[in-house]
């Protein structure tokens, strides 16, 4: 018992360690973010049944990802018949595509909230209203009475700000 | 296809809001670029971590069970409890940083070091930068910071004297008189108003400073910048910086060199005189005048604290330079009562209040001072003591205690939840002792609500009042009352005493009882003790006359 129970600290604290990576690596193969929820979820199950069977803990970041990779492309053909699944070549391509942040998560993230804080307080609600969960831009759009086109361009526009904000910066720490 | 139509079909495919041929458009780029699909993986992460971050802002209060609750809520399948876990200790570690959101009154606030209430017992911090020299310094807002605070990004304003901040990153800011800034994170800030000068150490190169019109990255110097109204200047002394001004092409600025810019006129060069700005020099200087005219003042004010007819005790931890036995711990109060000093063991010798002022640390379970205030019988007491705790570390954590707490004998202390806790000990009456219960004794305790969280280096005041006749205890954190209180056990006629006790410890308790250790983590320069209670007004200017900036 007291084997097991130790073991499961260790399992949530690496699950903790990894969990933004896992999610920031599934959301590029499924389409919402209910389907990587559900992914992770499956994922986090099946690593800790299998847990016992790795043997060094220091690899438990590649595992799990491996574990997160093929349950994601087993997850995409159970909704394949949605227009937006991609083709399976694409998935494959794209699961193995690294992109041009490379920086481990505490950096990214440093570097994400130090560039929200570089917003105004109305831009930084918008973006980090619309990313809520269960939140959509349309449902966002009609609950505030705005155009939806509108807040669209704006998140765009948000997104990019933010995606150069983040290179910039962790190109100025040479961490990129 | 153009970046913007990219950007936008990636936004729709984030949101779920792409057509069927949109989806189409989108998979025929992502097949045949490698670079693209590069983009889309960036893109994805920065969701992601958007997405994870928008969930810490909404939940609240942070605890699992409001997770998991609203999690159902949603009616997302019922979850693992492995992921509410997870993610409860994930709000914790990401919730940082977003706070400036829920306080966006931007005042920087301590970053108060909190102890999680649920599946982690981590301390949390949410600060970018420390204030490590303070000289003289009024700030606006209500928050008057102290030497050695955590600061939290948000703004900074000084309406005189002068501080230091050192960022986390390594980079080092001093300002001098009224200014302006904003703190960003550990690597950016900026300048509103006034004159800041920066001293960048390789570790936190590439550090950023903004101004109106112009943005500085450090290249590894040491430069000054000031901004009066819509002018902005930047003054190089040692090393380089790259200055950016919008519309023109990025420069570096040389050692020695200088350039100013103001709204609507072209960037002029210029020789920079580093006279004109904040320098450690200077503050060492101003530091050191500052803190004599200082002492001189609180030592004359405490004449007359020594010389009340009501005090007993005047412990003011004033070290004689060239003594050789410096154990000694004298008591001040007028008339002297040569029996009264008190002898420091273990404790060392370390800055108290201020520079200049010495105080006593208490580290080891065996430091202490010990003191011996004679048996003689009062009607109440004072204790009011300047104390900086470093730490929580036992279940009980001493500020005074008599040896063996016994009949009328009182005890002081922090409890390890940051309360203050003050009690004295009677014996029962004779009636109680026919009825044969043990142990033999009554004690009236006395607990304030938490205070002390043992955040940075900052000295706070603490005072107790007990009235013996009324069995009432009011105790007072930096001269306000935080708690009044009678005790139920309370029976007239019964006299407070003293004896023997230790200041910071509790190292001789009765016979036959354990022997716990409670020594303070922690420093005291000074510590009060009188033979009445004193009013509320009398405590706040004890608090006063010794607040140290």
């Amino acid at each position: 018992m007291n084997e097991n129970s130790s073991s499961y600290e260790t399992f949530v604290r690496l699950l903790i360690e990894e969990e933004s990576a896992v999610k920031a690596y599934v959301r590029r193969l499924v389409p919402t973010w209910h389907d990587v929820e559900e992914v992770v979820q499956q994922t986090s199950l099946i690593a800790w049944k299998k847990f016992d069977e790795l043997d060094d803990i220091n690899r438990f970041g590649g595992w799990v990802m491996t574990i997160a990779r093929f349950e994601s492309l087993k997850y995409r053909r159970s909704i394949a018949r949605s227009p937006l699944v991609f083709s399976d070549k694409l998935a494959e391509q794209l699961a193995d595509s690294v992109g041009n942040i490379v920086a481990g998560n505490a950096d990214r993230q440093q570097a994400l909230e130090g560039c929200l804080q570089k917003l105004d307080q109305a831009k930084r609600e918008l973006i980090l209203k619309v990313h809520q969960p269960g939140v959509t831009i349309r449902g966002y759009a009609q609950q505030n009475s705005r155009p939806e086109q509108a807040i669209y361009k704006a998140v765009h526009r948000l997104r990019q700000k933010l995606l150069m904000c983040v290179k910039q910066t962790l190109a100025d720490q040479g961490l990129s | 296809m153009n970046d913007l139509r990219f950007m936008e079909l990636v936004s729709n495919w984030l949101d779920g809001s792409l057509t069927e041929t949109e989806s189409a458009e989108l998979q025929t780029v992502l097949e045949s670029s490698a670079d693209r699909r590069s983009e889309f993986v960036d893109v994805c992460g920065l969701d992601a971590d958007l997405r994870l971050m928008s969930e810490v802002v909404i939940e609240t209060p942070v605890s699992a069970d409001s997770l998991r609750e609203s999690t159902k809520a949603k009616g997302v399948s019922a979850r693992v409890v492995i992921l509410a876990a997870v993610a409860a200790v994930l709000l914790l570690a990401i919730g940082y940083g977003i706070g400036l959101d829920r306080n966006r009154d931007a005042e920087p606030q301590i970053a108060a070091s909190e102890v999680a209430s649920n599946d982690s017992d981590e301390v949390v911090e949410a600060g970018c930068a420390v204030l490590s020299r303070v000289v003289d310094a009024k700030f606006a807002g209500e928050v008057q910071y102290q030497e050695g605070d955590s600061l939290q990004p948000g703004q900074l304003k000084l309406l005189s004297g002068a501080v230091q901040i050192d960022f986390f990153s390594g980079a080092t800011m001093l300002i001098d008189e009224a200014a302006e800034v904003q703190l960003i994170s550990s690597w950016e800030a900026e300048c509103a108003q006034g004159k800041v000068t920066m001293h960048v150490p390789p570790p936190a190169i590439g550090f950023r400073l903004t101004l109106p019109g112009m943005k500085v990255v450090d290249l590894g110097t040491e430069f000054a910048v000031q901004v009066d109204g819509a002018e902005s200047s930047l003054h190089v002394f040692d090393g380089e910086v790259e200055a950016h001004v919008p519309g023109s092409q990025m420069q570096i600025i040389r050692e020695g060199s200088s350039l100013k810019k103001a709204t609507d006129l072209p960037v002029v060069a210029g020789v920079s005189n580093p006279a004109d700005f904040p320098s450690v020099e200077e503050f060492e200087r101003r530091k050191e005048e500052y803190y004599q005219t200082k002492t001189k003042q609180w030592r004359t004010a405490m004449n007359e604290v020594r010389s009340d007819e009501r005090i007993i005790g005047c412990y003011q931890f004033w070290r004689w330079e060239d003594e050789k036995w410096d154990r000694l711990v004298n008591n001040f109060a007028i008339p002297k009562r040569p029996y009264s000093h008190g002898s420091a063991v273990g404790a060392r010798w370390v800055d108290g209040r201020w520079p200049s002022k010495p105080a006593l640390e208490f580290k080891s379970p065996g430091d202490r001072v010990r003191i011996n205030l004679g048996k003689d019988e009062y009607e109440g007491l004072t204790m009011a003591a300047w104390l900086r705790v470093d730490g929580l570390d036992r279940k009980y954590n001493a500020l005074l205690l008599s040896d063996g707490y016994e009949d009328g004998e009182p005890h002081w202390q922090i409890d390890q939840s940051g309360r203050l806790m003050f009690s004295v000990n009677y014996l029962r009456s004779p009636n109680d002792a026919k009825q044969k219960r043990k142990p033999n004794r009554q004690n009236q305790i006395y607990y304030t609500p938490p205070i002390f969280n043992a955040a940075g280096r900052r000295w706070h005041h603490i005072a107790v009042t007990f009235d013996a006749t009324t069995g009432e205890a009011v105790q007072y954190f930096d001269g306000k009352e935080v708690s009044r209180e009678f005790s139920e056990h309370h029976q007239d006629g019964r006299q407070v005493t003293f004896g023997a006790c230790e200041i910071g410890n509790w190292g001789l308790p009765i016979e036959g009882e354990s022997f716990p250790v409670r020594n303070l983590n922690g420093r005291v320069d000074e510590f009060l003790i009188y033979q009445e209670p004193l009013s509320g007004d009398e405590i706040t200017n004890l608090y006063e006359l010794g607040v140290p900036n």
